[in-house]
């Protein structure tokens, strides 16, 4: 049973390798390699294996790439992991290593590449579009052949754009309804040309017949085999050959889809293995490979990603630049919003200034009223010596502190030297309390007052009474004065 | 290389024999030898004794007229048809399309395909093969339809065209519509490309341009074999590298009837006189092309009465716009034109008018839709000659017209039992009506 399926295998595989190598794969490796590849222990399996991927892959992504001879492995192995990329195969092995590191191939096992090989024919449905371009290759008379349709931009021509304004969606549907007839003409008259050359070749048949059929009465004498060279018999063999070629493509490929089935059930064992062995990841970090592997692969493709990468720090620094931008403006904002801040706070502390300097200016006028007050009054009693101060007692200004006697240069100093005469150096006093005292003075004279005045009053009573007892009359003193 | 003609029915069979007339006529003028043995390659072929043998076949239910082309064409001594390469018999069609196409087109099939099979046989490359018939009667309608249908199957590459004379729209058979409709329907599926021929219109010419007075059917055969061979004698073509074209059906095809639901090919020529008046008249390139495009805009068949008041339209209206108002004005939209000039100092006339692009529609380019050959050999002692062969909506009238008329005739039934008992049902009527109103809404919209 075992080996029965080990046969069947073989026999599945050859007929694959058969296939790839009609449809022009080169180095195809045999079935046995592809046995041998499942156990991922051989290194020179490795490498045919590297060749084959490449092979299949610039076959069937058609890369246009001037660099397609270059055998060298390590650029072979670059270019295997950057289609297998683009294709979409995303293993970790494809974008593990760096360039230059000196270990590309190495570390891959072909058990691996094999599994990648599965996936690339079976996704990308590898066989069908390698078939396609070599039938067509082969046999240009029956498949439809390709019409490039280029658009002048004329006037009378759907590409062009009537008027100043850009197409609507109707007028874009129409177009596209144009386009497709004007496709449907072109294959209709490339039809008809066709039919021409097929006309023409039926024409050089017959000819060649002709030609044939007198050269070979003329020489009936020499074997037949003579008469048949010349030109147009080449033309014949060559044309023969052709036929050949794609009727055996044909076969192989109907053989292949015949034992498909059978090469999938061989690749889940092989995808068994591989999952029974404990994996090995690598690189499980840096999962980068646009900035890795697909970059330096080829310098065509390098083209592509160069642009990309271009686009890309283009929308990187605009978008810093946009949010610079914004932040600058909400910097500018906030600072605008403290400035204002700042200036209410300004205003308010101006005001309150103001409000302040008023009531300074109120007590320093008090201040010398009560002073000047105090100086021109003769009789003050309890006359102290004090030195108002408006700010307290701690500044004062340091030239008025040492006055000598007998110079009174200010107002302030008059009070002073009597003090110093005495030697009594009063402390200075605050506002209020200069306040309470001068009222308590106040208070006191205008007691004094009263009294004094009341002496006088009955004074003059007393007399006025005694001068008019001797006459007579008597004295009714009037009520006092109510204050 | 070589064309091989099928002439079917009683039209088709005299239509033809002036055509060989024609060709032949022209090609043994004078010493243009590049130019002859082109033309007798192409439509004759040349026994060991020197003689033109036409390489024609032709078939019919009666054998009257083929027995007169014959006589006629053995009659003009340059050249004659095939001795055997004519199929008749006694019976004819009745006018009738199904029993010429149901009835006698089976049964004389191996025949007539034999027929043909031995004529492309002497061809050493076949250029085509063209099918001669009217659309009204029996034989030319039903039995050229089967022929074509096997011509197709027999020969899938190469080029049919099929050369139609349209009836006189006041008819001389009463069924004429119903024929018209059923091979129109059939044809336009087989073949590859269909030239038409009203006889309204060369009528017409014959009449005004001609000055004829009493108008016979071999002076309408006589202007349409001479405009069929102005536009298939050799030409330098664009891809002909300077000798003259071996290919041309295959060329006028690939230039007119890319599109396979545009096929109706219309014939304008100028200049048409009386052989009386040639002597007398000089035509001058400029105004010969000034007045074919003014035919080909107003949709006129001739110089004489043309509207010279249609206008194409002009560039700056949007293309939208465009197509709804020349359809108002009687604007005949092309989808493609070849212009074939013939005679002395072609090299110096002034094309331009023709390649402007709002004479078509605004899906093909102006450059993809004209095509010009050329010829410095005078034809059929035109001094200067101008055809133009035209895919456009020239057709478009008179195909509605016939269609309409048919369709009434359809509503009531009337005749329809002629074709039911030969095995056309209702069924194919109204798949052919339905075929019909899609060629002309096709047309319509270009």
């Amino acid at each position: 049973m075992q080996r029965e399926k080990s046969v069947k295998a073989k026999e599945v595989i050859e007929s694959l390798c058969k296939l790839l190598s009609s449809l022009g794969v080169e180095c195809v490796p045999s079935a046995e390699t592809f046995r041998r590849a499942k156990f991922n222990k051989d290194e020179d399996v490795v490498v045919e294996f590297w060749k084959l991927l490449h092979n299949v892959l610039l076959k069937a992504c058609l890369l246009e790439c001037p660099c397609q001879t270059q055998s060298d492995q390590e650029t072979q192995s670059r270019h295997v992991r950057s289609a297998l990329w683009h294709c979409g195969y995303g293993a970790s092995w494809i974008f593990g290593q760096k360039p230059g590191s000196g270990g590309y191939t190495s570390e891959v096992g072909s058990r691996d590449l094999l599994v990648a090989f599965g996936w690339v024919l079976s996704s990308q449905r590898l066989v069908d579009v390698m078939l396609n371009a070599r039938a067509i290759q082969l046999d240009t008379l029956s498949l439809p052949p390709v019409v490039s349709l280029c658009i002048p931009k004329t006037r009378g021509s759907p590409g062009a754009v009537p008027g100043e304004e850009g197409p609507k969606a109707s007028e874009v549907k129409q177009s596209e309804d144009h386009l497709l007839r004007r496709l449907q003409w072109h294959y209709g008259k490339l039809r008809f040309q066709w039919r021409s050359l097929l006309s023409i070749q039926e024409e050089r048949a017959t000819i060649l017949h002709k030609v044939l059929s007198w050269t070979s009465t003329l020489s009936t004498s020499q074997s037949p085999r003579s008469a048949v060279s010349g030109p147009g018999s080449a033309v014949l063999r060559k044309e023969v050959e052709r036929l050949r070629t794609l009727v055996r493509l044909q076969e192989a490929y109907l053989e292949w889809k015949r034992q498909e089935p059978l090469f999938w059930c061989w690749m889940d064992s092989v995808l068994d293995c591989q999952l029974a062995e404990p994996c090995t990841d690598d690189g499980a970090g840096d999962k980068s490979p646009s900035s890795t592997v697909v970059n330096r692969s080829c310098f065509h493709v390098d083209k592509d990603t160069d642009e990309l990468e271009r686009l890309d720090g283009q929308l990187l620094r605009l978008q810093t630049g946009l949010r610079e931008k914004r932040r600058q403006l909400t910097a500018q904002v906030t600072q605008l919003t403290a400035q204002v801040t700042q200036l209410t706070a300004q205003s308010r502390n101006v005001s309150s200034d103001v409000t302040e300097l008023k009531d300074i200016e109120k007590r320093v006028a008090f201040r010398i009223q009560a002073l000047v007050e105090s100086c021109t009054c003769p009789s003050t009693s309890g006359r102290t010596g004090y030195r108002p101060s408006l700010q307290g007692p701690e500044t004062l200004p340091t030239h008025c502190q040492p006055s000598r006697p007998g110079t009174g240069s200010s107002a302030w100093d008059e009070a002073v030297p009597p003090d110093r005469e005495e030697g009594m150096i009063r402390d200075q006093i605050g506002a209020s309390s200069l306040i309470r005292e001068l009222r308590q003075r106040e208070e006191l004279l205008l007691e004094k007052l009263t009294r004094m005045s009341q002496a006088r009053r009955e004074e003059i009573q007393e007399q006025t009474a005694s001068r008019l007892e001797g006459v007579g009359v008597v004295l009714i003193p009037p009520l006092p004065l109510k204050r | 290389m070589s064309v091989v003609t099928v002439q079917l029915g009683q039209c088709g069979n005299q239509v033809g024999q002036e055509f060989f007339e024609v060709i032949s006529n022209d090609a043994n003028d004078r010493q243009r030898k590049a130019y002859g043995e082109c033309s007798t390659e192409q439509f004759f072929n040349e026994t060991t004794n020197g003689d033109l043998v036409a390489r024609a076949v032709l078939v019919d239910m009666e054998t009257k007229v083929i027995s007169q082309s014959v006589a006629k064409a053995a009659k003009s001594g340059k050249w004659r048809y095939g001795e055997h390469s004519h199929f008749s018999q006694k019976q004819g069609s009745g006018n009738n399309w199904a029993n010429g196409y149901c009835v006698h087109g089976p049964r004389h099939e191996e025949l007539v395909v034999d027929l043909v099979r031995k004529e492309v046989e002497r061809c050493d490359r076949l250029a085509g093969i063209i099918a001669m018939m009217s659309v009204a009667g029996g034989t030319g309608s039903g039995v050229g339809t089967y022929a074509t249908q096997c011509l197709r199957d027999t020969y899938p590459n190469s080029f049919i065209l099929n050369h139609l004379t349209w009836p006189y729209g006041t008819g001389e058979v009463i069924v004429q519509n119903y024929n018209s409709v059923l091979t129109l329907s059939h044809l336009y599926q087989l073949s590859d490309a269909i030239l038409v021929h009203e006889n309204d219109t060369v009528h017409k010419i014959c009449a005004k341009l001609m000055n004829i007075k009493q108008i016979s059917f071999s002076d309408i055969n006589k202007v349409i074999a001479h405009q069929l061979g102005s536009v298939l004698q050799p030409a330098l073509t664009g891809d002909s590298n300077g000798v003259y074209n071996k290919n041309p059906i295959g060329e006028l095809m690939s230039s007119l009837v890319c599109h396979p639901e545009y096929k109706l090919l219309s014939v304008c020529n100028i200049p048409q006189v009386s052989s009386s008046s040639m002597v007398y008249s000089t035509f001058t390139w400029l105004g010969l092309l000034k007045h074919l495009r003014q035919m080909l805009i107003s949709n006129a068949k001739m110089e004489e009465g043309i509207d010279w008041q249609v206008r194409a339209p002009c560039h700056q209206s949007g293309w939208l716009e465009r197509t709804k108002s020349h359809r108002r004005n009687g604007f005949n939209t092309s989808l493609a034109n070849l212009l074939i000039l013939r005679g002395k100092d072609v090299y110096n006339a002034e094309i331009g008018g023709f390649q402007d692009p709002t004479l078509y529609t605004s899906w093909l380019p102006a450059v993809e839709a004209f095509s010009m050959w050329k010829t410095p050999v005078p034809f059929n002692k035109y001094e200067k000659s101008a055809t133009l062969v035209s895919n456009s909506q020239a057709l478009l009238q008179p195909l509605d017209y016939m269609v309409g008329k048919a369709w009434n005739m359809f509503a009531s039934r009337a005749y329809v039992h002629q074709y039911t008992k030969f095995g056309i049902s209702e069924e194919d009527f109204l798949d052919s009506f339905t075929s019909l109103e899609q060629v002309i809404s096709s047309y319509s919209q270009l």
